[in-house]
């Protein structure tokens, strides 16, 4: 049995028939990790915990104990996501050596199904970034060629899984930071609903923006997962009351007469060949299936990127302005050099802690919320916002989901953007309209470009709909089973 | 339009060199042009959103919590303290 063609699903069986053991799967997933990540630099922190909490799984089984749905099956979590007693870092200096004193509900809900985290990936510092290259302790990189970006801001997750480093991976998408990274290391992961799964103890960048989900290798494993994590929580007001559907047993491949949208702005958007070609090739297998496809117009695509850049920089200098030094992470060396101000106490110790990408963003969103700005960028970006979520529910009462390209390329090399913020903040072209309207997004992994780089395609839904991406999810994983390729250069 | 990155980088508590702050500068020139695109759109009567479901309001009971035990682990987690409490040197005069 070669265990890294299996996903979470898979495993989670083979655990319940005892064909394999915790300890054998965690063992499995640490040397792999200890042989390939050296050359990925996909894990920040291991939990030096994992083996016994798969022994204790073990032993839990074999005496009929009452077993989570998930027992003993290992997993990765992000370093955004809270995790009790181990180092939690948002890959920031300012967080370097931060131990919560607990854990996200996200955390603790997988806990209780008795999952094993093998430790915390690596990511973009605070999440801001879609290159992974902004994180304090160096770039992960993509295992399908390692000059190569895994994208980001999940980059550490979305390489850890493609890598078979774990057979799922939590990420936190704000602006695209799961589907893109997804996109760039041939794996599925999905955005759900704002609102699906509490941000309690999720380092928080962008509150109106930010949502958790998970990656994994299929479109099943993803599901299944997600219903694990979903669900309202009293320790955010912003979780929805919803039930949270059996997602992984619904799973259903008959869309006959599903209607399809397809927005015009991008059709007419000159696209990459290979983008494109992806794109094509997702589309011809709909039609196939019996799929109704309708081309939809939201003209306010075009202006999604400026939008969001003003109301997720100016959340995250709110958000961030927590990090002061007093009480938690980086403090400058005020013996050697005293402070000669309360201001200057925070001011050096938040400059020495901060890399320059997030200084940029806290930056850019004090400007846009100070006084005499306000009005003509903050205000103005959130009556864009309004108009533009009219637009994609208005498209939404002529069609059940959305067919989109994930991001304008394929991976990039390592170095290529990180000079040229405007160019980077353009990648997120297909991905920030989806959270800046609240939409549930899912990317599936479709084929490979001339270099051996995947191409991923995006399923946008209808608020609360993420039953409809995971069909037409399944329907895309069936036909170009992208999971049975494995990156062999690592 | 051009920013001055030192007034906002007081606003915002940042500490940062000439060199970076110019950087910035040059950047943000560049990022606000592509963003007053915005300002093309008629938006006039419409209210901001600031959240994408804003039907949600999910309030809790107001009840009292013990806070005693976890105040200690947070406590434990800093590496400046003193007892239950942080320490923070002694910052004499300031703008504020």
């Amino acid at each position: 049995m070669s265990l890294e063609t299996l996903g979470l699903y898979e495993l989670s069986k083979k655990l319940q028939t005892k064909e394999i053991s915790s300890e054998e799967l965690t063992r499995f997933y640490l040397k792999r990790i200890e042989q390939v990540d050296p050359k990925l630099n996909s894990f920040l922190t291991i939990n030096d915990q994992a083996l016994d909490l798969a022994k204790q799984a073990d032993q839990k089984r074999s005496k009929g104990g009452v077993l989570g749905a998930l027992e003993g099956v290992p997993y990765a979590a992000k370093d955004m996501f809270c995790t009790k007693g181990i180092r939690t870092t948002a890959a920031s200096k300012i967080l370097s050596n931060f131990v919560p004193p607990y854990s996200a509900t996200v955390i603790q809900k997988l806990e209780k199904q008795g999952m094993v985290l093998l430790g915390k990936t690596n990511q973009d510092e605070f999440a801001m970034g879609s290159s992974n290259e902004t994180s304090a302790f160096g770039p992960s990189k993509n295992p399908w060629n390692t000059d190569y970006v895994p994208g980001g801001s999940s980059g550490g997750s979305a390489s850890a899984v493609a890598a078979r480093l774990t057979p799922l991976a939590l990420g936190t998408d704000t602006g695209g930071s799961i589907r893109q990274p997804a996109h760039f290391c041939g794996i599925t992961g999905i955005k759900p609903t704002y609102g699906r799964i509490s941000r309690f103890g999720i380092v928080s960048f962008a509150s109106s923006l930010d949502q958790a989900g998970p990656m994994t290798l299929k479109v099943k494993d993803a599901a299944l997962a997600l219903e694990f994590m979903s669900g309202y929580d009293a320790a955010d007001s912003t979780s929805a009351y919803k039930d949270v559907p059996r997602w992984s047993e619904n799973i259903s491949t008959q869309l006959k007469g599903l209607k399809v949208g397809l927005v015009k702005q991008y059709i007419e958007k000159p696209l990459e060949p290979e983008i494109q070609k992806a794109w094509s090739l997702a589309q011809d297998h709909l039609k196939q299936q019996g799929v109704e496809f309708i081309e939809v117009d939201i003209t306010l695509s075009e202006h999604a990127i400026p939008v969001y850049y003003l109301v997720a920089t100016s959340e995250a200098s709110s958000n961030l302005s927590r990090y002061d030094g007093i009480r938690y992470g980086q403090r400058s060396d005020f013996e050697a050099l005293p402070a000669e101000s309360i201001d200057d106490f925070y001011a050096r110790s938040r400059g020495e802690g901060f890399g320059d990408e997030v200084k940029r963003r806290i930056l850019l969103g004090t400007f846009s919320l100070s006084s005499g700005y306000f009005d003509a960028y903050y205000t103005k970006a959130c009556q864009v916002r309004r108009l533009l979520q009219q637009q994609y529910l208005e498209a939404f009462s002529k069609c059940d989901v959305l067919l989109s390209p994930v991001a304008s390329t394929c991976a990039f090399k390592i170095g290529e953007k990180v000079n040229d913020p405007l160019k980077m903040f353009l990648n997120d072209f297909f991905t920030t309209a989806t959270n800046l309207c609240g939409l549930p997004g899912l990317t599936v992994p479709v084929t490979k470009n001339d270099l051996g780089l995947p191409i991923g395609i995006q399923l946008t839904g209808k608020p609360f709909d993420e039953q409809t991406l995971f069909n037409v999810g399944q329907t895309l994983e069936d036909k170009f089973a992208f999971h049975k390729e494995i990156p062999n250069g690592i | 339009m051009k920013i001055n990155v030192d007034s906002i980088a007081k606003l915002a508590r940042l500490k940062m060199d000439a060199n970076q702050m110019q950087d910035f500068e040059a950047q943000f020139e560049k990022i606000l042009e592509y963003f007053s695109r915005l300002q093309a759109i008629n938006t006039e009567g419409v209210l901001p959103l600031v959240t994408p479901f804003e039907t949600f309001q999910n309030l809790r009971e107001d009840e009292v919590q013990d806070f005693k035990v976890f105040a200690d682990e947070v406590i434990k987690s800093s590496d400046y303290k003193k007892d239950r409490l942080f320490v923070v040197p002694p910052v004499v005069g300031g703008d504020s």
